[in-house]
């Protein structure tokens, strides 16, 4: 599922408060980094790093920018990384998007979050022929 | 409806529809939304895919939902409310809403080059509707002003 990892198809990430609130943000990017951990970029989440504080819980909705997939991810927040080989990786990947989006002083990196995957649902919809 | 902006206009020329609730141990599912519409109280009514079993099976009156709308410019914004009743199998008026939504992400995907493939690819088999009273509306699009709630001060 590597169309899922481009970013061509903005994923979605939910957490909830302790009240029961849900919210929504938008992310740049997916990020594979092994078998059972994703990582994910964490540039404007003051509302989900908030959430995640009290309640590690997450889900994402991606969807595979080559097949049209959809999967929702049922994940749980882990650690955040401000340094290393993982921060360094998508701190590049942002600084990529930025600057095709011209807008390098808005797209700041300021953490990578890692999440182990508990679930991966693949949601089905209409088949369409490669 | 909170002020600040125009949801209506902003979703008319066809926007991505996402959504998500919560379920009582706190844990969210993501799901997506192919289609709304405001009763004459200005309720939002989402059409939200049938794959969210968990929202199916646990939006009640009072739950809470949030819902984002995106455009192909990568403006965003979330609404938040309560839901008024648990969810609806859809209707005719809803039916044809989802025809209507379909044109309209399509036309508005060619214009970022996306294949109308895609939104085929995307598109829920079935639907089932929950009517919320939207109560906070934010300002979802990446930048520093993301999460902002429109109609308060910073």
């Amino acid at each position: 599922m590597p169309g899922c990892f481009d970013g061509v198809v903005p994923p979605l990430i939910v957490t909830c408060s302790v009240q029961g609130v849900p919210n929504a943000a938008n992310l740049s990017q997916l990020h594979y980094v092994d078998a059972s951990h994703v990582a994910l970029s964490n540039q404007f989440f003051s509302k989900t790093t908030a959430n995640l504080a009290d309640n590690p819980r997450a889900s994402v909705l991606v969807t595979d920018s080559q097949t049209g997939n959809t999967y929702r991810l049922s994940l749980r927040f882990e650690r955040s990384e401000t340094s290393g080989a993982l921060f360094e990786e998508l701190r590049a990947s942002i600084d990529a998007i930025a600057a095709m989006m011209g807008a390098t002083e808005i797209f700041k990196l300021r953490a990578a979050d890692v999440y182990r995957v508990l679930d991966c649902e693949h949601l089905t919809g209409p088949k369409i022929e490669p | 409806m909170p002020q600040g902006v125009d949801l209506a206009a902003f979703i008319e020329p066809g926007v991505a529809m996402l959504g998500a609730s919560a379920d009582d141990d706190l844990v969210p599912e993501a799901f997506r939304v192919f289609g709304v519409s405001w009763d004459t109280d200005g309720h939002l009514r989402a059409l939200i895919s049938s794959d969210a079993t968990r929202t199916l099976a646990t939006v009640k009156p009072g739950t809470w939902l949030c819902f984002t709308f995106t455009d192909m410019a990568l403006r965003s914004v979330q609404v938040k409310g309560r839901a008024l009743s648990d969810p609806e199998l859809p209707g005719r008026a809803d039916v044809e809403l989802m025809r209507r939504y379909r044109i309209k992400i399509i036309a508005a995907c060619r214009t970022r080059g996306l294949s109308p493939l895609l939104i085929e690819a995307i598109r829920p088999l079935s639907a089932f509707a929950v009517t919320v009273a939207v109560e906070e509306l934010y300002d979802q699009t990446p930048g520093p002003t993301a999460g902002a709630r429109f109609g308060e001060q910073p």
